[in-house]
């Protein structure tokens, strides 16, 4: 159906994913998202669903650096800029001096060069703007390895 | 028949929210992500959303209203807002939010002033909008439709 050159469909079914419509199982990779709005971390929540990873969430930097200090370990660190008591540029740089290596996507809703440039030096892989969408998050986990063919 | 007048005037009035800018492909986005097992995700998301902005600008007009005003604790809760508005598309409350943290930026008091009845008036515009369409959305299900949703690409 077409309106103003937007087009419409209906949706009856779920949505399906093709090769990632997999149910969450074993061997399910492990995500640590670090965000402080809720909204954010809902959407995103939702957005993984169903690319079978397990989705932990931190609220600020520090309880990101917290939880590798403890032992946890991730696949892929999504990291969002701006947040209290630590922010993604800190907590990716203390992150990096615990000798983690886990690849770490930097998110921003500014998509400022100096952004980019003090989180690339503080240690992340790659900056993404947000908000994040489900064909984005697909071509990260593709590209850190995180997909199942 | 019925339905179908429905889902036209729902068709017509989501188009027009997108055209006057109330909303962006973010919005589209978050209706993709619903089905049977979150058949109220947009709306849910969308009500997070509204106490979250309400919290937020109750923190704005406070530190505001302050003899000194902290710009970076206002810079901060426009941030927020910022973010979870273009986490949902709500496109016009997103820009109002840009034009602020310039203002935060400058430490221009008389323009975050006006930015802040400027957010909340567009906070305000686009619930009753969104409260307009999950509206229309309940009356075309329970007449047994299907709402349409708009492509993605």
């Amino acid at each position: 159906m077409a309106l103003g050159g937007a087009r419409f469909r209906y949706i009856i079914s779920s949505n399906t994913l093709g090769r990632f419509g997999l149910a969450m199982g074993e061997g399910a990779k492990r995500i640590l998202l670090v965000e402080d709005t809720e909204v954010n971390r809902v959407v995103v929540r939702r957005l993984v669903r169903e690319l079978n990873v397990s989705l932990e969430e931190a609220e600020n930097g520090q309880a990101a650096v917290d939880l590798i200090r403890g032992g946890r370990t991730y696949d892929l660190i999504l990291m969002d800029k701006e947040m209290p008591v630590v922010d993604g540029h800190e907590a990716t740089r203390q992150i990096r001096s615990l000798g983690v290596t886990t690849p770490i996507v930097a998110l921003s809703g500014d998509s400022l060069e100096s952004d980019r440039d003090l989180f690339l030096q503080a240690g992340a892989d790659e900056f993404q703007p947000k908000p994040l969408t489900r064909d984005k998050l697909i071509n990260i986990f593709s590209r850190y390895g995180l997909d199942y063919d | 028949m019925e339905v179908s007048r429905l889902q036209r005037r729902y068709i017509d009035f989501i188009s027009a929210l997108f055209h006057e800018g109330f909303l962006d492909s973010q919005f589209t986005e978050l209706q993709h992500l619903q089905d049977e097992s979150n058949p109220d995700f947009v709306s849910e998301v969308a009500s997070l959303f509204f106490e979250d902005s309400e919290r937020l600008l109750n923190e704005l007009s406070r530190t505001l209203d302050q003899q000194t005003v902290d710009f970076k604790k206002i810079d901060a809760h426009v941030h927020q807002l910022k973010g979870s508005s273009a986490s949902i598309g709500a496109q016009r409350v997103k820009n109002v939010c840009l034009t602020f943290r310039s203002c935060c930026d400058e430490n221009n008091l008389e323009g975050c002033l006006g930015c802040l009845q400027q957010v909340k008036q567009e906070c305000y515009l686009v619930k009753n909008k969104l409260d307009a369409l999950f509206r229309l959305e309940q009356q075309i299900l329970a007449t047994g439709g299907v709402v349409p949703i708009m492509s993605k690409d």
